[in-house]
């Protein structure tokens, strides 16, 4: 019951300091808010190509050129224009004067192309569809070498060989989304701040006596506030999660329990690396600075600013770096397979910086 | 009601309590007075069960505090001499989480709250937060924190320090009430006159150790050979303190501003002699007077201190 009793003191404790309100409802909401909307541009996925048009020359009759007709025909379906044009005329100019994205040379030694440098994406394109060609055809002419009449080309053109299965989603993160969930995560391991004065604070409010002087345990008032702190910190982080998705219409995917089981994790995370802190440092106001400087550069490596390339090897040094991942993986990609990791993760490490508390703690006289 | 035993505390190698020994009755008014560091808030913070001694033994009610831990805790409210609030928390909602740790729930964890902030005369005030709250308002909520479980015991720890006279006032009615409504307490203190007031029973501490214990006038007693001497002077730069230690009598010599105060034999007159100490030192004398020893010159003459200097 004291346990109750002191989480409960806690909660209402830190909804009424206007530092708790400030640091984890205003601030992401805020920061969402303004990141959100000045870098929406930065997260555009899609790209208006328009039509391709593609001159072509051939050369050559019989099976290249049946085969180079059907794929004029199927490319027309994707807006990719292939037209033949005289033999007199020259294609590399056409190419160079902007008049085509690309030109395709079909001859007795094979298939050139040309393509525009000033339009890279349309060469791109024209460069994909000719080498899946080309690489088809060559599969095409060897295995009707291998048995001849058992090839051909033109029963079914847009069969599919290969199946391609996307590792990304066809939804992307818009700028709100994206920082719906770095914001949240961000200000879930700002609970560490609160952490860092969690025992601390009722030494220096002189609190800590009388605490000790009542009828009540060390290990109840340890875990009293410790269950305060992080169900106070949880819902802040709660009500971000809601107010992003609810105003800001923040997409948060359909694993919402899951998302926030995973954020509940980055609290205690957080907290009891405040509270390890707090005993690791001589005075809290170091333990303070100490947790700012290592969330600041958490925040910064983990991409809770600005995307950061996940190639990089600093990266992955911070708790937001896996706890992003995992969300985007769950929310875009519908990938829960690290949830689990990441949880035991996060409530490893968490078990790790108590475990300092705890002996600290044991070893006082006092909190 | 408490039994201190020949209680050692040692901080590293430190000693800040010394085999120290005392009683304290049922319906007492026990009053600490010591220099900071003599062992009084130690002594005390054992006696709450907030340190353990390194020997000796405690008992409230016939019982080991150590052993009996919890019965031990219920039996006392303490006053820290810091004020111990939570600022976010309203007046009622303090009373109430500190009474809630000692088992009150329900109508009864109420009623005590209430009556706890009756007291104090802060049941006007039960909803405002203590941040709004004066010096004055703030110590007595401080007591309404220890006193609304009903402790049998009250240890206040220097209650009234940085506090208007009024609000002294108050707080020294208050101890005295809740003392004629049947608590023991103990009560330090740096202002004598405050102890000289209220306590029934004395206990000077000096580096760990009780160096005297009875009531006021068992204490005067104890320092009756001495006397006071205040001289009012112009020309402090100019004595020579050693001059003055030096005349046969002279037990202590305490200086602040332009006043000398001499603990001195009573039997012994030297008038003179430290007049014309004085002369000798070019300090020009504005007024003398003779004073007999209160609780001030005892604990001067014990500890060689001046209690509040110190």
């Amino acid at each position: 019951m004291n346990i109750v009793r002191i989480a409960v003191k806690e909660i209402k404790s830190d909804f009424r300091d206007a530092r708790t309100l400030f640091f984890m409802l205003l601030f992401p909401i805020v920061l969402m808010f303004i990141l959100g909307t000045a870098l929406s541009h930065a997260f555009q996925w899609t790209v208006s190509i328009g039509e391709v048009r593609v001159f072509y020359k051939d050369q050559t009759a019989g099976q290249l050129s049946a085969s180079i007709h059907a794929l004029a025909q199927e490319a027309k379906k994707a807006h990719i224009n292939f037209q033949k044009v005289p033999d007199d005329m020259n294609g590399k100019q056409a190419v160079q004067d902007g008049k085509a994205d690309g030109y395709v040379e079909i001859g007795l030694h094979g298939v050139e192309l040309y393509t525009n440098e000033h339009n890279k994406v349309k060469g791109a394109i024209v460069q994909g569809v000719m080498g899946a060609f080309v690489g088809q055809y060559q599969l095409a002419m060897a295995v009707s070498q291998g048995q001849p009449g058992s090839f051909q080309p033109n029963r079914n053109p847009h069969e599919e060989y290969i199946q391609e299965r996307s590792l990304r989603s066809k939804r992307k993160p818009g700028a709100m989304d994206y920082y719906a969930v770095a914001m949240t995560t961000m200000i879930a391991l700002y609970s560490a701040l609160p952490g860092s004065s969690l025992l601390r604070g009722e030494r220096t409010r002189k609190t800590a006596d009388r605490l000790l002087a009542a009828p009540v345990r060390k290990s109840e008032i340890f875990i009293g506030k410790l269950a305060g702190n992080i169900v106070a910190n949880f819902l802040c982080v709660a009500v971000v999660i809601l107010f992003s998705k609810l105003v800001f219409h923040a997409y948060w995917g359909r694993h919402f329990s899951l998302v926030y089981l995973l954020l509940l994790t980055e609290v205690v995370l957080a907290i009891s690396f405040g509270l390890g802190m707090s005993y690791l440092a001589r005075t809290e106001g170091a333990a303070r600075t100490i947790a700012m400087v290592i969330i600041q550069l958490a925040s910064f490596f983990g991409g809770a600013y600005f995307p950061i390339d996940e190639t990089k090897w600093f990266a992955h040094l911070s708790p937001l770096s896996w706890m992003n991942e995992t969300i985007f993986k769950m929310v875009y990609a519908n990938d829960v397979s690290s949830v689990v990791p990441t949880m035991f993760l996060n409530v490893g490490l968490a078990a790790l910086f108590l475990l300092i508390a705890v002996a600290s703690v044991a070893r006082r006289e006092g909190l | 009601m408490l039994e201190i035993k020949q209680v050692t505390k040692k901080f590293g190698d430190f000693i800040a309590v010394d085999h120290m020994s005392l009683s304290v009755a049922e319906g007492e008014i026990f009053g600490f007075l010591g220099a900071n560091g003599a062992g009084k808030s130690t002594t005390i913070n054992m006696i709450a069960g907030l340190l353990r001694p390194n020997a000796g033994e405690i008992t409230i009610l016939g019982k080991d505090i150590t052993r009996h831990r919890q019965f031990a805790k219920r039996q006392i409210g303490i006053v820290p001499q810091e004020i111990a609030i939570y600022e976010n928390l309203t007046a009622y909602e303090n009373v109430e989480f500190f009474a809630g740790l000692y088992g009150l729930r329900g109508a009864e964890l109420r009623q005590r709250v209430e009556e706890a902030l009756e007291f104090v005369g802060l049941s006007d005030k039960r909803k405002r937060y203590p941040k709004h709250f004066s010096g004055g308002m703030k110590r007595r909520l401080n007591i309404a924190c220890a006193i609304a479980h009903r402790p049998k015991l009250i240890i206040m720890d220097e209650p009234t320090v940085g506090i208007d006279p009024q609000s002294r006032n108050d707080i020294l009615a208050a101890v005295k009430k809740l003392n004629d409504m049947g608590c023991t307490m103990i009560y330090t203190s740096h202002y004598m006159e405050e102890v000289e007031e209220i306590c029934t029973r004395i206990a000077i501490i000096d580096h760990g150790k009780i160096i005297a214990e009875g009531t006021k006038e068992q204490l005067e007693a104890m320092i009756t050979d001495t006397k006071d001497i205040w001289i009012e002077i112009r020309g402090m730069d100019q004595l020579n303190k050693q001059h003055l230690q030096d005349i046969p009598g002279v037990k202590a010599v305490q200086c602040e501003e332009n006043i000398i105060k001499i603990s001195s034999d009573i039997n012994v007159n030297h008038l003179n002699q430290i007049v014309q100490c004085l002369i000798n030192d070019g300090v020009e004398i504005r007024s003398l007077e003779d004073q007999s020893p209160n609780l001030e010159t005892v604990f001067l003459t014990l500890t060689g201190r001046n209690l509040r200097d110190s």
